[in-house]
């Protein structure tokens, strides 16, 4: 039987700036938040030059917890992934305290590394194999962020990176349940990060051909108007009869085939869609979507942009939105993939 | 420091798959290892512009799956699971009619599987050359989770475990969190790695590669040898095995997994995780430590691994056997903690605990030394450990089931 | 620029040490362990690119490289004696 999961931190860095707060500000009153991109970047092809819009993430906040001089050797992907982690623990601190040593850290990702991977293909191809840099060749490994965020916390607790492209979340969820319910650890810092980097760029315009959209649509199903996002949401979960419930509770979780029984579990809920732009999905999204009102399904990606790992990224959006008010539990996180995946969060 | 409260139940191990530079299935592995040989090679694929040649435990062009070389690079560690998988399905009489009628997991560790490293895309991009998209295409198709589900139609939970060098363990370990929390009654388990440029150049600039053969434990040690390939084990509860009907090799019944908290790069000197690690496995198991009967260690045969490692057994296990079998297969990185629960596994099965290949002085900085022949055993639990970079450490303890004779 | 200096500046820009100033490093002082620098073994491995990459002197091993690295003076003498 799935035991609950109380939420009882958040933290989160994005496009739209630093924490709850400011996640807040840039959510409009109307439910669907109308965030945008807050930077571009140009893109050359072999037809011309592209100018892409992003959401970048800025990780210099992390210096209100870590001295510069300790985040020398670290990247850009580890360093979002621990602002996240310490701002959710920071979110916790009042009504919590938090064990570290039986704390955990599992990490989502669906691009891992992959800037540093380039940065260490960069001296290798430019200057040569025996000038290549151990240094960002040992954050290369996805696995970086995590040994990051458990070096700089500390904790000697279990920790788990997770590769599933847009499987990622469900899959950490899955994971940070058996754990809390195994007693292996009393609280999990769950977390999803992502980054973007001039290769996903082209790739986005050589997949999509297009003019660079200006927003995300995540209702028009039928257009590809997806746009990167970077940076890392984390939740701090415990078992629900440990605390009070902080935010909410992730009661379920359910992973399978858009059959009638997923339909099903979905119809007479409130609907937080991780659709975010990508025309292959939408219409997989449309037709999930299709006898639910459309008062009911609410999405937050163009507050963040579009990322593999940011089914967790809704769930913090939604929780944070619900204390403006703006919707009320119960819902349901909806995540696709172009598989024929449908990834179920059940928040209450 | 409080440890793990909950004693695990015993998740039933029903089928075993590998393959590695040591042989092509489980069965010519295992007599490459009772047999001493080991060849690491110069690779002629895998080549790069230093001052020495680093010799690595490559996989034979005669093992390795069709399409292997013809393929997508993207694609070679999901081929790899999907090999050893074939393997450990076929023994644990698995077929597709029960693979798809129930949620059947998939949890695979993996290094090179999961990155975007196709140096001769990024090398085109980098230069402007303005390379096709093929390549990124076969990227996001080749996550050996995915490639296992695809192949099987398998509709359970699935996902790659990205903690460098633990990551075949961890993956282990988690599928038996999945089956002891209800969510599927079967798991395919393991993990898949595979040799290329990026990785050798990358653990050559850390100077931790050995110009010889290695040699774990030994005094005169000088760094690893890289290896490739996979290792695939079918856990189920022990209800469904018994409900099938199919034979218990093993259960696994201990599982640690703790951080250094210390280097993104180096071990803790005091072996700090790796011994919280080992500590929850054996909680979880119930026993002490004197009840594990022999050791397959990490033994990557670095300077620093095998010293603290050592000097943990010293302290630890004073009087247990052990060996690195790493000398048999080279570190298979994403590979080696599932490719080691193989060897683990057929170790207690066989009762026979192969020579630690490779060493021969003994090192000062430790008490105990790892065996230099094969030695008969009567043993039913036996540990396995897997450290990564950055300081993840994962304990896997598995025991016989069958009646020793 | 002399060799002691711009040792002294690759050390500073390609290893991060944003918060040292090249004219505050004392040149007998250790560089590695919690003295001086404080610089560690990934570190080391690291500082043998950089003085491959400025200086075209290879460090074969780390044996080498933990007798060379004792300070700047004594890098900085290896690196004259062995550049091409």
């Amino acid at each position: 039987m799935f035991e609950r999961m109380a939420v009882r931190g958040i933290g989160v860095v994005g496009g739209f700036g630093c924490g709850n707060q400011a996640f807040h500000h840039a959510l409009n009153t109307t439910p669907q938040g109308c965030g945008c991109p807050n930077d571009c970047v140009s893109i050359e092809t072999s037809y011309g030059p592209y100018t892409w819009p992003i959401y970048r993430a800025d990780d210099s906040p992390l210096q209100e917890f870590v001295p510069k001089r300790k985040l020398r050797r670290t990247n850009k992907f580890s360093r979002l992934a621990t602002l996240a982690a310490y701002l959710a623990l920071k979110d916790a601190a009042d009504s919590l305290k938090t064990d570290v040593e039986r704390t955990a850290v599992i990490i989502a990702t669906g691009y891992g590394a992959s800037s540093t991977t380039f940065k260490f293909l960069d001296n290798v191809i430019l200057e040569g194999d025996s000038l290549a840099s151990p240094t960002l060749f040992s954050n290369s490994v996805h696995s970086s962020a995590a040994s990051n965020v458990t070096i700089l916390l500390p904790t000697h607790g279990p920790c788990l990176t997770v590769t599933q492209f847009e499987m990622s979340g469900v899959a950490a969820v899955f994971n940070a349940h058996a754990w809390l319910q195994q007693r292996r650890v009393d609280a999990v810092l769950l977390g999803c990060v992502d980054e973007i980097n001039d290769v996903l760029l082209y790739s986005y315009q050589n997949f999509f051909k297009n003019q660079p959209p200006e927003n995300i649509e995540p209702f028009s199903y039928k257009r590809q108007t997806a746009i990167p996002g970077e940076g890392a949401a984390f939740l701090l979960l415990t078992r629900e009869e440990d605390s009070d419930i902080g935010y909410g509770c992730i009661s379920d979780v359910v992973w399978n085939k858009p059959d009638d029984t997923i339909v099903d579990l979905i119809s007479r809920q409130r609907i937080i869609s991780a659709a975010s732009g990508h025309k292959l999905c939408g219409h997989k999204y449309k037709t999930l979507f299709q006898n639910i009102p459309p008062q009911d399904i609410f999405s937050f990606t163009p507050l963040y942009g579009s990322m593999p790992s940011a089914q967790i990224f809704d769930i913090a959006a939604a929780l944070l939105a619900q204390t403006k008010e703006v919707l009320s539990r119960p819902f349901v996180s909806v995540k696709m993939d172009r598989s024929d995946s449908a990834a179920l969060i059940n928040l209450t | 420091m409080a440890n793990c409260t909950l004693k695990m139940n015993p998740v039933a191990v029903t089928g075993t798959g590998a393959l590695s530079a040591a042989g092509g299935n489980v069965s010519d592995m295992m007599q490459t290892i009772y047999s001493g040989r080991r060849n690491p090679v110069i690779s002629q694929l895998v080549r790069a512009d230093h001052a020495e040649h680093y010799p690595m435990f490559e996989l034979s062009p005669d093992w390795v799956p069709q399409n292997y070389y013809d393929g997508p690079e993207s694609f070679r560690c999901g081929l790899l699971a999907q090999t050893a998988a074939h393997e450990a399905l076929m023994q644990a009489q698995l077929e597709s009619n029960v693979l798809e009628s129930r949620p059947v997991g998939v949890c695979i560790g993996t290094t090179v599987g999961n990155a975007m490293n196709n140096e001769s895309f990024y090398r085109e991009f980098l230069n402007k050359y303005f390379p096709g998209t093929d390549s990124i295409q076969a990227y996001l198709k080749s996550n050996p989770a995915d490639m296992l589900a695809d192949l099987y139609h398998t509709h359970g939970p699935r996902q790659c475990i990205a903690n460098a060098c633990s990551s075949g363990a961890v993956a282990i370990g988690q599928a038996a969190e999945w089956i002891n929390s209800g969510f599927c009654d079967i798991v395919i388990a393991g993990g898949a790695d595979m040799l290329c440029r990026v990785i050798y150049n990358g653990f050559v600039s850390l100077k931790v590669t050995d110009i010889q053969p290695c040699r774990p434990f030994d005094k005169d040690r000088n760094g690893l040898n890289l290896g490739e390939g996979a290792g695939i084990i079918i856990l189920e509860s022990l209800k469904s095995a018994q409900s099938r009907n199919v034979p218990v090799i093993a259960t696994l019944c201990g599982y640690g997994n703790r951080c250094d908290a210390y280097h993104i790069s180096a071990p803790d000197p005091n072996g700090t995780g790796l011994e919280l690690a080992i500590n929850d496995a054996l909680l979880q198991a119930n026993i002490s430590p004197n009840e594990i009967g022999f050791i397959n260690a990490h033994g990557t045969a670095t300077l620093e691994n095998d010293k603290y490692e050592g000097m943990l057994f010293s302290r630890m296990f004073p009087h247990t056997l052990f060996h690195s079998t790493k000398g048999y297969t080279g570190h298979t990185l994403g590979a080696a903690g599932a490719i080691e629960a193989v060897i683990t596994i057929m170790t207690l099965e066989n009762q026979m605990l192969a020579s630690s290949v490779g060493f021969k002085t003994p090192d000062p900085d430790f008490q105990v030394n790892p065996v230099q022949q094969n030695m008969p055993l009567n043993e039913i639990y036996g540990l396995s450990n897997s450290v990564a970079f950055g300081g993840n450490n994962s304990a896997l303890i598995f025991k016989r089931e069958q009646e020793i004779v | 620029m002399e060799i002691k200096q711009k040792l002294k500046q690759v050390i500073v820009e390609d290893l991060a040490l944003e918060d040292v100033s090249i004219d505050e490093i004392n040149c007998d002082d250790p560089i590695f362990g919690d003295q001086g620098l404080g610089l560690d073994s990934l570190d080391a491995v690291e500082l043998v690119v950089v003085i491959q990459k400025h200086f075209g002197v290879q460090i074969k091993d780390m044996t080498k490289g933990r007798e060379v690295f004792q300070s700047i003076n004594t890098l900085t003498d290896f690196i004259k004696n062995n550049m091409g």
